[in-house]
């Protein structure tokens, strides 16, 4: 680290970087737990060469997603809730998800936008999403975010359910059971590279369904009791599989975007100490 | 009296670009954001007010004299290189023989003094925002040195009033093609915007200034928007003919030229996503370098 080092050496690596061979001084530093774009609470223990990570080890697990998010899917198990409501809410949802992924790939003025849009979806505003996706293909969004970064295998994106689990590929949805989802001829989307451009992509896709199947279905009621698909991942108990295995090798910015691809709820699950 | 004056006009080009920048920003979110500006032209001033409000921060065990150093060598920097730059035939506040070879020191010393920035503040993400600003910065000097010297090929001399007059006849954009797009991105590149934003970014809280608060933290966000303007005025010098043009005094036409190529860069600030270090490092020395030696090797053939 720079500054005054109290009077310690810079150690060198004791071995080549993990990525290019080439030898940079070695430093472990703890992230967490509040910076921008960083699952809340997460600390981190991150062994540095250059802006390589080499190593990271969870030292204290992400807070829990909060409860407010989960209006109105909890409301739906004891009352009567509408089907706009709760697609409205997914595609508010997806939006903020997108919003961060903007902010990453330093694109400012369009982050705030998805922040806006998701804000009029949130007030019941009629607002298309198309002019915001194309906005962000312009500029390059999925351009610059590399094929295969943060790829994860079939059984982990099954594990994880939600959109992570559609961007591998998978055609699982519980409103594909739900009678009034089918009349309105819904069939989920779904991507299949499984990586961050499928799940960014998923989110656009499903926050574009969500919104027409909100307009098409202004006044329909889902039943209480039924299960709805929510917008994130399966709230569960930890995995085995943890956060920090998809780290090693990748750049700050490059790991960063893998964090921002996965909701809360995921991360929260790959992101136990090692004993869960 | 001619030196005074010369001087004046030199802060008053630095000072008003930098509010044309932050002029334009704002615009440019209002509009994406689709609300009406909310007070445009006065909008930099409360930003700045607010800047200088905030708590002064202080990290623990920095490098103090580098890192409060820093920001003010930043400002000088692109100060240094909007004297090179001449007004009219007759009116250049630094008139050097060698005002190219002066303006690459520029950049090099740029690369250094950012870094100095990230390391001193003694915070990692400070120091990531220095390693990536040094690794893509160096590079893109190359760059830019092609570059620069192509455009003084037709000049045959390396002093920026005699490379202006060249362009007498036809501008070095027209000459030249490839030259004022690769310039522009080290504009990106010195004053890390957009896609050029590895040293100050957002996955990096801030990066180099993450630290950083009140009145340092001003004088770095204009060392900014000044290294910015220097590089559209020697891109207006160097390829649009600076200060030559029909019915408007010259420093008229180098002003409005300044202002458009500012316009430009704005525009790819918010219009292009910014890809992975690594990726830019790949494109910088795999396509971007060998391009900028064909142009200047195209301009060799042409000088002869």
């Amino acid at each position: 680290m720079g500054g005054v080092p109290y009077g310690r050496m810079m150690p060198m690596p004791p071995t080549p970087d993990i990525r290019d061979g080439l030898a940079l001084d070695v430093y472990r530093t703890q992230v967490g737990p509040f910076m921008p774009y960083w699952p809340a609470g997460l600390i981190l223990e991150v062994t540095f060469q250059g802006d390589v990570i080499q190593s990271a080890e969870v030292v204290q697990p992400p807070y829990p997603p909060r409860d407010i998010d989960r209006e109105p899917f909890d409301r739906l198990l004891h009352e009567q809730t509408p089907l706009a409501q709760i697609e409205r809410t997914r595609a508010t949802h997806h939006l903020v998800c997108i919003a961060r992924v903007l902010s990453l790939v330093e694109l400012p003025t369009l982050s705030r936008q998805a922040q806006i849009v998701a804000a009029r979806i949130r007030a019941n505003e009629t607002v298309a999403i198309g002019p915001l996706r194309k906005a962000a293909a312009r500029a390059g969004l999925m351009a610059a975010i590399k094929p295969g970064l943060g790829r994860i295998d079939d059984d982990l994106a099954c594990e994880l359910g939600g959109p992570v689990r559609r961007a591998a590929g998978h055609v699982l949805d519980s409103r594909n059971d739900d009678p009034t989802y089918t009349r309105l001829g819904f069939t989920p989307v779904t991507q299949k590279q499984s990586d961050c451009q499928a799940r960014v992509a998923q989110w656009f896709d499903e926050a574009e369904q969500a919104l027409a199947l909100a307009s098409a279905a202004p006044h329909i009621l889902i039943a209480q009791g039924q299960l709805a698909e929510p917008p994130w991942a399966l709230r569960a108990p930890p995995l085995d599989y943890r956060v920090t295995e998809l780290l090693p090798g990748l750049e700050w910015s490059e790991a960063l975007l893998v964090l921002n691809s996965f909701d809360s709820a995921a991360l929260c699950r790959m992101g136990s100490l090692e004993t869960p | 009296m001619t030196q005074i004056v010369l001087s004046a006009a030199w802060l008053a080009f630095l000072f008003g670009m930098a509010w044309y920048v932050a002029l334009l920003d704002g615009l440019w979110a209002a509009a994406r954001e689709r609300r009406s500006p909310r007070a445009p032209l006065a909008n930099p001033i409360y930003r700045c007010a607010a800047v200088l409000r905030q708590q002064p921060n202080r990290t623990e065990a920095p490098d103090l004299l580098n890192w409060r150093l820093a920001p003010a060598l930043y400002a000088g920097l692109a100060g240094t290189g909007v004297a090179l730059v001449p007004f009219s035939s007759v009116s250049v506040l630094a008139d050097l023989e060698v005002g190219i070879v002066w303006w690459g020191a520029v950049e090099a010393l740029t690369v250094v003094v950012v870094f100095l920035h990230g390391w001193s503040a003694n915070s990692q993400f400070g120091l990531i925002g220095a390693y990536r600003y040094v690794a893509i910065g160096l590079p893109v000097m190359l760059i830019s040195m092609f570059v620069l010297i192509a455009a003084a090929l037709p000049a045959e001399s390396l002093a920026l009033p005699q490379i202006v007059e060249s362009q007498r006849g036809l501008w070095n954009v027209i000459r030249q093609p490839l030259g004022l797009p690769l310039f522009l991105l080290l504009g990106l590149s010195l004053s890390f915007r957009g896609p050029f934003n590895y040293a100050d970014s957002a996955d990096v809280a801030g990066g180099t200034a993450a630290e950083v608060s009140g009145a340092p933290r001003l004088v770095w966000e204009f060392a900014r928007l000044a290294m910015l303007t220097a590089v559209a005025a020697m891109a207006a010098s160097v390829f649009l003919g600076g200060y030559l043009g029909p019915w408007l005094p010259g420093p008229a036409w180098l002003v409005l030229k300044t202002a458009a190529v500012l316009l430009v860069l704005v525009c790819l600030t918010e219009q292009l996503a910014r890809i992975s270090p690594s990726r830019m490092m790949t494109l910088i020395w795999t396509v971007l370098l060998p391009l900028s030696f064909v142009h200047l090797v195209w301009a060799g053939v042409l000088a002869l």
